[in-house]
C-alpha cells in the first residue's frame, strides 16, 4: 500500500495565529488541543453527510480491502454536493469526448 | 510529477468544440503542463491562471487556461475555446467563482486517486519495457513509490522481474 504522510506543518494566517496564541493563554490550554476542538466543531457544523464523505475519503486512502475502496469511490463520486458523473482525468475526458463524437447526431 | 486534471465546467467547453480541436488541447495540456505546470503567460485579471496557446494548422486560433494548485501539485485545465472573446469569457466566469475547480471536482479527483495511480504505473511500465528491450541484460526500474520497488531485465530471451519487499536497514 502507498505510504501516507499527513501534513503536520500547517501554516495559519498571521491573524489566526495571534488569536490562537491568545486563546491558548486565556484558556491555559495547548494550541493543538484548541485546533482539534475547532475541527471537531467544524465537522459537526458541516453535518452528517459531510462526515460521511470524509469517512469515504479516509477509507479510500487507508482501507486495503478492495470492496471498501470501491464503496468509498462511489460515495465520493455520488454523494458530494452537486455530484455529477464527470471525470477529472485527462484520459477519462478524452474517452468521453470520443464516445460522444462516435454517436451519430 | 505533477498530476493533471480537468474541471467539469471545462469539459463542457471541450464538448462545444470540434472533437479534433478538443483532443489537440488535451494533447498540449499533457505535453506542456505535466513537467512545467506553472509555465505560460499569466492572465492579467485571474490570479495564477496561465494561458495555453493551442493554435492549429489552417489558422485556427485555439486557447485554453490552466491553473496550478501548488499545494496539491495538481494542474487543472479550467477553460478552453476559440480565441475570439475567449479571455473576456474566462474573466466573466472567474468573477462569480465559476472558473476554478469546485468541491465536486475535488471530490471526483479524490475518488479517482486509485485510477490515477494505476494509470501512472501502466505509463511507467510501458517506458520501462521499451528500455529493457533495447538494453538486454540491464536492470530497469519498472515501478517506484508509492508502489513496491520493481525492476525488470531481459536476458536470454526471458523477462526477469525483481520486486523489493524489504530494505535492509543501514548499519545493521
Amino acid at each position: 500500500m502507498p505510504e501516507h504522510k499527513p501534513q503536520t506543518n500547517l501554516r495559519l494566517s498571521a491573524e489566526r495565529r495571534e488569536r490562537l496564541e491568545a486563546a491558548a493563554r486565556v484558556e491555559g490550554r495547548d494550541k493543538a488541543e484548541i485546533v482539534e476542538e475547532a475541527l471537531r466543531f467544524r465537522e459537526e457544523l458541516m453535518g452528517s453527510e459531510y462526515q460521511h464523505l470524509l469517512d469515504a475519503a479516509l477509507k479510500l486512502r487507508y482501507q486495503p480491502n478492495p470492496e471498501d475502496v470501491v464503496a468509498a469511490i462511489a460515495t465520493l463520486r455520488n454523494e458530494a454536493p452537486g455530484a455529477t458523473d464527470a471525470t477529472t482525468m485527462v484520459s477519462g475526458v478524452r474517452a468521453r469526448l470520443r464516445a460522444r463524437a462516435a454517436v451519430p447526431a | 510529477m505533477t498530476e493533471l486534471a480537468v474541471t467539469k465546467r471545462c469539459e463542457d467547453d471541450l464538448v462545444e468544440l470540434d472533437p479534433a480541436v478538443a483532443e489537440h488541447i488535451l494533447d498540449l495540456f499533457e505535453e506542456r503542463r505535466s513537467l512545467t505546470p506553472n509555465h505560460g503567460e499569466v492572465m492579467k485579471r485571474v490570479a495564477n491562471a496561465r494561458k495555453l496557446h493551442a493554435d492549429m494548422a489552417g489558422g485556427r486560433s485555439i486557447r485554453a487556461v490552466t491553473w496550478y494548485d501548488r499545494n496539491r501539485d495538481v494542474c487543472w485545465l479550467v477553460a478552453a475555446g476559440l480565441h475570439e472573446g475567449f479571455y473576456e469569457r474566462v474573466e466573466e466566469l472567474h468573477r462569480p467563482r465559476e472558473l476554478m475547480p469546485t468541491p465536486t471536482d475535488y471530490a471526483n479527483f479524490e475518488a479517482e486517486r486509485p485510477a490515477r495511480l494505476l494509470e501512472a504505473a501502466v505509463r511507467s511500465a510501458r517506458k520501462a519495457m521499451e528500455a529493457a528491450l533495447t538494453q538486454p541484460e540491464s536492470e530497469v526500474q519498472l515501478l517506484g513509490a508509492p508502489f513496491p520497488e520493481t525492476y525488470i531485465r531481459v536476458a536470454n530471451g526471458k523477462l526477469w522481474v525483481r520486486c523489493v519487499a524489504f530494505h535492509k536497514a543501514s548499519g545493521c
